[in-house]
């Protein structure tokens, strides 16, 4: 039903200027890039595809997966879709037709890319979700963060930072979501909402999504929450760096943006809001290292390539070994081995052992020249 | 406060009998817009006690801001019948460009200079070029640019945040004038309004134009009430330097468009482009004006932005071409050129950010916000035809 919703789709939306057009750049990059290229052609062959690369991170992505992969003796084929639908689907079946064994997706709508799997699948290729889980689809395995743990680590380090500073659990919380239906928002919110259900003195004032995750619609939501409650609310929790900082500048007007007043924790870990962290602003944030993630993903996607008639379950459990999480995740369609690997929560005491040492940020870009 | 709104105009009826009837109403049907904004916010009162207190009007007033300023470029671009698509974009790519050249070490005020010069001025002479040389339709051209300046920022900034060290940067998005200075700068604005009413008044009298009475008491006591209001709502912390900024390009743009020649000639190519460029106006010329304005302000706005976030990220100003618009054409700005005023955008913005505001305050979930606003332009384009349909 979905596939042939997501052709018709194509065939509508894709006028034949722009396929010829499309074709023509195809052939021209072709021609101009294999020489260059490597001839593996006995080699095994993954398709990596991200939903975008319009965010820091996605660079860290493409270059530790590349780099994994090509160093297990696989060829890598790696396009992003630009958090459009339509050409995810494009670029799958280009991945196809060049021979990909087995593709790693990010998928751009969680909802609808069971459809890219069951392609994929009925042409015996296998396909392992990253990072964003397919929803009421087939999925053969699944690489992804503990988004849940993430919401949970922020609320466990407010419960804290209430008995620190508060000497009691009790306050006002407020919710800031990212993109409505993001389906790692929604788990990390989840996360934060079983905490402060366990905590009767914990009163969540408001849950509000953010349409592109945007920093100055999440000012302007602190802003108005601080009005309605005169300046009362003891805490912010955000789904990602970016709302975090929106929500700092609101309280920054109202000279609360002080880590002892206002408890506000970000994940991402942005450069920003680590420099916030240690100027004692912002309470928490937390780090989701993406070279496990990236590194994991490659390193089954070779194994599933070199055994395609291995169980895809004990190919996933053999992989948790190491320190990650191992389960058999419901995504309303079935049942997916799941790899989980782990974040960090990141406050002004461990900033050192972890970014810094990991050689994510140095310590010039967090301290500044004041130190 | 808010109970002074139809409290005041209440006796004028009364007191006035059928002919004050008359002009009241005439009052509402020319100047729709206000009124809506008057009613929108009489009703956020009532229905929440936030809404009308001075910290949140001042909130709601540096909320207006950014969109505010773009949109009074916006105006200027509807009017002579064209568009820009690209001002979202701008906003996000001028952001970066500040904060990366502060990043690199440039001081502040070169560093925003070279940002209205590079993503401001030169963008628009691009977006002109090909509007007024290649007379290439300006929705292609400016949608061309929306995507490119957002590549070009996510490029720049790899995807990431920029973030901002500088504390002056800081001050010009989250500054304010001390309520002192703020109360003086205010009354003194306000006398001037009602002095140039007043100086009107007599000129019309001089050259025998009958002056309505009616008229003349709802202009002066709109005056007061606004200034009322601006009084009371900078008692909180005063006047904030973003505000301040977007009244007085509010200011000049209205001026320009009322007092100037260069204002008549927009009217005028709005109204027929070919009849003014029979009538001798460079069409040229004034396009390449116009969209280095628009784009220039747009910068601005982006820098406003990054310095009220302390910091920049690529993907902000998402949007932002559709409130701009949206501001534009609730103001009573007509799509089909030619007709609209600045006064009339820059109370369709505070339509749009009191309808943010207040149904944030109410809780409204996000989903019906956007369904809401929706509604409302659909109703002010509307009303838009009706009028004109009435005049025709």
């Amino acid at each position: 039903m979905n596939m042939s919703k997501l052709l018709f789709l194509t065939m509508r939306g894709r006028s034949a200027i722009v396929r010829i057009l499309g074709l023509s750049l195809l052939l021209a990059a072709t021609l101009l890039f294999q020489p260059a290229a490597p001839a593996k052609e006995q080699g095994i062959k993954i398709g990596f595809l991200l939903k975008t690369m319009q965010e820091e991170r996605y660079q860290t992505d493409k270059a530790e997966f590349t780099a994994r992969a090509e160093a297990l003796g696989a060829q890598v084929l790696f396009d992003s879709s630009g958090n459009s639908e339509l050409t995810q689907l494009g670029q799958f079946e280009k991945m196809l037709d060049e021979g990909a064994q087995v593709i790693v997706l990010q998928p751009v709508n969680t909802g609808l890319a069971g459809a890219l799997v069951r392609l994929a699948n009925s042409k015996g290729v296998k396909v392992i979700g990253y990072d964003s889980m397919v929803v009421n689809g087939p999925l053969d395995l699944m690489v992804m963060q503990d988004s849940w743990a993430v919401g949970q680590l922020q609320s466990e380090a407010m419960v804290k930072w209430f008995q620190q500073n508060r000497g009691k659990v009790e306050g006002k919380v407020a919710l800031i979501m990212g993109q409505p239906g993001d389906s790692n928002a929604q788990a990390m919110s989840q996360g934060v909402l079983n905490t402060i259900q366990q905590n009767s003195g914990l009163q969540l004032i408001a849950q509000i999504s953010h349409v592109d995750w945007s920093p100055d619609r999440s000012a302007e939501t602190a802003s108005n929450l601080l009005v309605q409650h005169k300046n009362g609310v003891d805490a912010f929790i955000c789904n990602n760096s970016g709302l975090a900082s929106g929500v700092i500048a609101a309280l920054d007007l109202e000279k609360l943006a002080d880590a002892k007043k206002v408890f506000v924790a970000g994940a991402d870990a942005d450069l920003k809001n680590i420099q916030y962290l240690v100027q004692g602003k912002q309470a928490v944030d937390v780090w989701k290292a993406i070279k496990p993630l990236a590194h994991k993903a490659a390193e089954i996607a070779v194994e599933i390539a070199k055994n395609p008639s291995k169980s895809l379950e004990s190919i996933a459990r053999e992989a948790s070994q190491s320190g990650l999480r191992f389960a058999m995740t419901d995504n309303g369609f079935t049942k997916v081995p799941t790899v989980i690997t782990p974040v960090t929560l990141i406050t002004k005491d461990n900033v050192d052992s972890t970014l810094i040492a990991a050689q994510i940020f140095s310590k010039a870009q967090i301290y500044g020249g004041n130190q | 406060m808010a109970n002074t709104a139809p409290t005041t105009e209440q006796p004028a009826t009364g007191f006035l009998q059928s002919e004050g009837m008359r002009a009241f109403l005439k009052f509402l049907k020319d100047n729709g817009t206000l009124v809506a904004l008057i009613a929108l916010m009489f009703i956020f009162s009532l229905w929440d006690e936030a809404f009308f207190t001075p910290r949140n009007l001042t909130n709601l007033a540096r909320q207006t801001t950014i969109v505010g300023i773009i949109a009074v470029g916006m105006t200027l671009v509807i009017i002579i019948n064209g568009i820009d698509l690209s001002v979202g974009s701008i906003v996000g790519l001028a952001a970066i460009v500040v904060t990366l050249l502060m990043q690199s070490g440039v001081n502040i005020w070169a560093a925003i200079l070279i940002t209205l010069l590079l993503t401001g001025v030169l963008i628009g002479l691009w977006n002109a070029l090909w509007i007024a040389h290649y007379n290439i339709p300006p929705f292609i051209i400016t949608l061309g640019m929306m995507t490119i300046a957002r590549g070009i920022a996510l490029t720049l900034s790899d995807g990431g945040s920029v973030p901002v060290t500088d504390p002056v940067f800081g001050e010009i998005g989250g500054g304010f004038f001390s309520v002192m200075v703020s109360t003086i700068m205010v009354l003194l604005i306000f006398a001037y309004l009602l002095f140039s009413q007043y100086r009107d008044l007599k000129q019309k009298q001089q050259y025998g134009v009958t002056v309505k009475q009616q008229e003349l008491i709802t202009t002066g006591v709109v005056t007061l009430l606004a200034g009322a209001i601006v009084l009371y709502a900078f008692s909180y912390r005063g006047l904030p330097y973003p505000v301040a900024i977007f009244a007085v390009i509010a200011f000049i743009g209205s001026f320009t468009l009322q007092h100037t020649k260069f204002g008549r000639r927009i009217y005028a190519m709005g109204g027929n482009e070919e009849a003014a460029r029979l009538s001798g106006i460079s069409i040229k010329r004034m396009k390449i004006a116009i969209y280095c304005i628009i784009t220039t302000l747009s910068a601005l706005a982006g820098i406003m932005l990054a310095s009220r976030l302390n910091g920049a990220s690529p993907n902000l100003g998402n949007m932002f071409e559709l409130d701009a618009i949206s501001a534009v054409i609730i103001g009573g700005t007509s799509f089909s050129g030619g007709v609209g005023t600045i006064i009339g955008t820059v109370i369709g913005a505070f339509i749009i950010s009191v309808l943010n505001n207040g149904m944030s305050l109410l809780e409204v979930p996000t989903f019906y916000q956007l369904i809401i606003k929706g509604g409302i332009i659909i109703l002010a384009v509307w009303f838009d035809v009706l009028s004109k349909k009435k005049r025709g």
